[in-house]
């Protein structure tokens, strides 16, 4: 069963995203903000990291940038997750380092798709 | 009295039974002329005084004795009177004082005291609710039943019993029959100028006692206003999270920030959450397990659906979960309850039958709510540190923010290093010392040239309401736009007092934000259905889920007959949840759930009232 972290401050899209995969036969562990997101990156190693950007403490994409400058979790695929729908959010994100790029209100079969598409087959 | 009868009993022994006391009219031998005679004899003296008068032609010995027991009776029954007399006077003035044991079950037991119970006492009464209520508080109790009597009216079907004690003090809880109540709702007692101390310490102690109780049977709903954010933590911490703890300050300058960004929103917001008509449901309906969350929206008939839940078990033990406004792919499962906006849960149980209607799956643009870049607030009250903090979460790019009040310089350079300095992003913060209900203040500032003015309940000038000062200056700022042909800022003001909202209506006010009424709302909500916690702190937040008010022809084209079953379908091609609609311009008052059978020609300037994800242009 492939692990996915989301990290997610808002609780409502959390519990319902969680519930969603969950059902799609992922496992999931969760995260409130970006600093809490990376030391879960650390001691849960997943497959795969949903990253909202719009985050507190410390945001998606400085931990995007973090995660993806550390030896230990560069290798772990990011897809960031906004609300924001400018085309210039998707390039921010891309240059943090994220692997992938997704839009809020979240489209499953398109998300089940870039989470297939990026985790180890 | 018995010893006075025996004594006057011994009245036998000297003559009583005599032919000569016999002809006194008031002794009487027709019985046995011995022990009963003379115990009827006896005892009526104790009791009636004017028996002694019958005894006349007695001999003296006999009257001696009639005049023992009469005087002994006199003392006896006036202090019997005096007991009764004295016994009903006690109870009496412990209801007076509220100090009264109570003995109802399942009663509403609020704790403290403030300018919202009388709002409380009023939601209950409107919702019909047959449950007695408690108050106890520490307040004088003269005070807490003299407001009651004047505000009666608007309560009369409720039973209220104020109780003055201590809700900090374990007996005083058990007094009032805590482990019966069927709901607790704790209150920060007001502010007063002797008090330093913060009202929350009070609540918070309260909280604590409540979570030490082994409950019996079933728990109360517990909920409890917290007056300072900052103490919403410890409060939660207090009740291990098991309790909706309402961040007063908070909720108000998340409010007055929506209203802010949504014209509007205030009028939809109390239609909403009052108790006269819709009322949001958590409600099971059969047979919809693996139906997708979007076509079941639109099979009822006289309901929206707004969202789901289920009960998620996790590390933490059961948690109920509300989701509003589920992409509409989402498949229900078995345990998910939906949430709806309705009259009634009647109107639940049987969803219309699937139709194969051909929809068109248009694509609607972002919608870009107006802009907020300048934000001018006028007054000053503990609430701006939160009010800025709201403006910057939903800010994504700099707004400008002054703030004019008569503080001076030193205290908002302190009190933003204390409360606001931290996190911001976005807001610049500027601070203008004004006395800002004069015209000649409002001129130097410009109001002309914001894009909203928030006038919050003026703190900073002591002696002054702050809604006398809100009315003055919102007539002042009338007399500006009266001098401009250009589009004038949008109007925000928070009111303590209902009526001086109704004196404002011809003003350039756009939304108005009744503080006590809104909280006092959201408590009574939280009271009876502590899940709407979440959904209170969903609409209201920066990020996901909002109440939006957009042009209704971004759905369906304008002057064309449509029904609102055919606005739900349009608003779910944006991934948005139609909760009724607005006519007639930004005077018109909300109408949600309509029906889906209701019919419209919607004309410009009308607009749908939607739930939608938050979206940052």
């Amino acid at each position: 069963m492939n692990k996915i972290l989301i990290v997610e401050d808002n609780e409502m899209n959390r519990d319902m995203l969680s519930r969603r995969l969950t059902r799609r036969g992922y496992e999931i562990v969760v995260a409130r903000d970006g600093q809490e997101g990376l030391d879960k990156m650390r001691s849960e190693m997943p497959d795969l990291v949903l990253m909202d950007m719009g985050l507190p403490v410390l945001d998606g994409w400085q931990a995007t940038s973090q995660a993806k400058a550390s030896d230990d979790i560069s290798g772990i695929p990011v897809i960031a997750l906004t609300a924001h729908a400018l085309e210039q959010d998707r390039v921010k994100a891309m240059e943090a380092g994220a692997d992938d790029y997704d839009t809020k209100p979240v489209n499953l079969s398109r998300l089940i798709e870039k989470i297939e598409n990026h985790l180890p087959s | 009295m018995a010893v006075v009868v025996v004594v006057g009993m011994g009245a036998y022994f000297f003559g009583l039974m005599a032919p000569e006391s016999i002809r006194a009219e008031g002794i009487e031998n027709s019985l046995d002329a011995g022990f009963i005679d003379t115990f009827w004899w006896s005892f009526k003296h104790v009791l009636d005084p004017g028996a002694f008068a019958k005894n006349y032609g007695a001999p003296v010995s006999v009257l001696v004795f009639g005049v023992f027991t009469t005087i002994a009776g006199l003392v006896i029954t006036g202090a019997l009177i005096g007991f009764i007399i004295n016994f009903i006077q006690t109870g009496m003035d412990e209801l007076k004082r509220g100090s009264t044991v109570i003995h109802e079950i399942n009663h509403v037991l609020i704790l403290g005291w403030n300018r919202k119970v009388v709002s409380i006492l009023r939601f209950f009464s409107e919702l019909g609710s047959r449950q007695p209520i408690v108050i106890l508080t520490n307040a004088d109790i003269d005070d807490v039943n003299e407001e009651i009597r004047q505000e009666r009216r608007s309560f009369r079907n409720v039973r209220v019993m104020p109780q003055h004690g201590s809700p900090t003090v374990a007996a005083e809880l058990k007094r009032v029959n805590v482990e019966n109540a069927g709901s607790v709702i704790l209150l920060a007692e007001e502010r007063t100028s002797e008090r330093d101390q913060s009202p929350d310490i009070s609540t918070i102690k309260s909280l604590m006692l409540l979570d030490n109780i082994a409950w019996e049977g079933k728990k109360p709903n517990i909920v409890a206003e917290i007056a300072e954010k900052d103490n919403a933590r410890v409060a939660n911490i207090a009740v291990s999270a098991r309790a909706p703890i309402v961040s007063s300050t908070e909720f108000v300058s998340k409010t007055l920030v929506q209203c802010a960004r949504h014209t509007g929103y205030s009028s939809v917001y109390s239609q909403l959450f009052s108790f006269d008509k819709n009322e949001i449901l958590i409600h099971h309906v059969e047979g919809l397990s693996g139906e997708l969350f979007g076509n079941v929206a639109r099979r009822f008939k006289n309901a929206i659906l707004l969202g789901v839940s289920w009960v998620q078990n996790g590390a933490d033990g059961e948690r109920r979960v509300a989701v509003l406004n589920p992409e509409p792919d989402y498949d229900l499962g078995g345990d998910d309850e939906l949430i709806f906006l309705a009259e009634s849960r009647k109107q639940l149980n049987t969803p219309l039958e699937m139709t194969n209607d051909e929809e068109s799956r248009a694509s609607i643009a972002h919608f870009e709510n107006p802009k907020m870049q300048r934000v001018l607030i006028l007054g000053w009250n503990e609430n701006i540190g939160q009010i800025v903090e709201e403006i910057d979460g939903h800010a994504n790019e700099p707004v400008d923010v002054a703030i004019a009040s008569a503080q001076t310089v030193e205290f908002f350079d302190e009190y933003t290093d204390r409360h606001i300095a931290r996190g911001i992003r976005n807001v610049q913060l500027t601070h203008i010392q004004e006395d800002t209900a004069t015209e000649s203040a409002l001129r130097r500032l410009g109001v002309q040239k914001y894009d909203v003015i928030i006038l919050v309940a003026d703190h900073s000038q002591p002696g002054y309401d702050p809604d006398s000062r809100t009315t003055l200056t919102l007539l002042l700022l009338r007399e500006l736009r009266g001098e401009t042909s250009q589009a004038f800022p949008r109007v925000v003001a928070e009111f303590y007092d209902k009526e001086s909202h109704e004196l404002c209506r011809e003003t350039p006010l756009t939304d108005a934000v009744m503080s006590p009424e809104f909280v006092s709302m959201q408590i009574t909500h939280l009271a009876r259905e502590p899940v709407l916690a979440s959904i209170y702190n969903e609409l209201l937040s920066a990020g996901g889920i909002e109440i939006g008010l957009r042009p209704v022809e971004r759905y369906v084209p304008i002057r064309t007959r449509c029904s609102f079953a055919h606005l739900v379908r349009a608003t779910q091609n944006a991934n948005e949840i139609v909760l009724g609609v607005r006519v007639g311009g930004i005077r018109g008052e909300p109408w949600l759930n309509p029906g889906s059978a209701s019919e419209f020609v919607f004309e410009e300037g009308d607009v749908a009232i939607v739930l939608a994800q938050e979206v940052y242009i």
